[in-house]
């Protein structure tokens, strides 16, 4: 894997981006990238948490499902300012919108829940946004945490699809 | 982050034997194939109670959750209890996410699990 960018912004924040493929050990790599990046810049920990969670069940929804464990590119990009981190990530896996999928019944016993459902549902819980668009051939959904503000606990991101071909 | 799995067994407050089961690290996509393979002896096993100690966890994800979920159920089916302790603040906020207590039995520490123990093992001889 690659990280093939970083500029700071006008407006405070910095970005940098990455390319890898869509294979779990680049996975692990990518984890360690974003608690580096996130520890350079003093994410609270809480946050960096919730952040590399969410990072886990989109990411491997991406290798398992949206390509199907075959060889893909991923493009993760990362935004931190003083309120918030954003997470951009686009892959050109066949058109995939996590967020039509329904929320876990939450009442059945955990180990009687049909499987699948649970990882999106956890990162709508942990993110405060959680957006998906289909563009130019790409598969992008960008994730949201608020880190500043004592009212910021993740209780339900909102969550808007919008397919676009 | 890695995952370390370590085994071992201490005695409950009754004397009998529990399989305690550590996990440090981080349980999640990567590391889950790691962690069914090291616990399926356990789960082969015959130990009739395991107590999956959390306390070294430090991130979980849906697929660790699974990991989880697979010991439970599977102990269960042949008649052992299972229990899980000591989560971080952060592992028993996905916990409350995706309300595992609803099958799974999750206890703050180790003592509140061996004081949960004695208190039903009281009840049974008749001195509670």
């Amino acid at each position: 894997m690659s990280a093939i960018g970083f500029r700071e912004l006008r407006e405070g924040s910095i970005e940098k981006f990455w390319r890898f493929r869509s294979r779990l050990d680049d996975l692990a790599r990518v984890q360690e990238e974003i608690e580096a990046f996130c520890a350079a810049h003093h994410v609270p920990v809480e946050a960096l948490y919730d952040v590399r969670t969410a990072l886990d069940e989109v990411l491997s929804n991406i290798i398992r499902h949206g390509y199907r464990e075959a060889e893909g590119q991923i493009a993760l990009k990362a935004r931190v300012s003083a309120e918030k981190l954003l997470l951009e990530v686009r892959d050109q896996a066949p058109p995939f919108n996590p967020l039509e999928f329904p929320e876990p019944d939450l009442l059945m016993d955990v180990g009687n829940r049909p499987p699948g459902n649970m990882g999106i549902y956890i990162v709508r819980r942990l993110m405060d946004g959680v957006e998906y668009t289909y563009e130019s051939g790409e598969n992008r959904l960008r994730l949201e945490r608020r880190l500043k503000s004592p009212l910021a606990s993740p209780g339900g991101a909102s969550a808007k699809g919008e397919s676009e071909t | 982050m890695p995952l370390s799995v370590q085994v071992s067994e201490r005695q409950k407050p009754d004397g009998l034997p529990a399989t305690v089961i550590k996990l440090e690290g981080s349980l999640d996509s990567t590391t889950s194939p790691q962690a069914n393979q090291q616990l399926a002896p356990t789960l082969a096993g015959g130990s009739n109670f395991v107590e999956i100690d959390l306390a070294g966890l430090t991130w979980i994800s849906s697929a660790g959750l699974g990991v989880l979920i697979h010991v439970s159920k599977t102990l269960a089916a042949r008649g052992a209890q299972c229990f899980i302790t000591n989560a971080q603040p952060q592992i028993q906020k996905v916990f409350e996410i995706v309300q595992a207590a609803k099958g799974m039995s999750l206890f703050s520490s180790t003592k509140e699990l061996d004081d949960y123990l004695e208190a039903i093992q009281r009840k049974m001889t008749g001195e509670g």
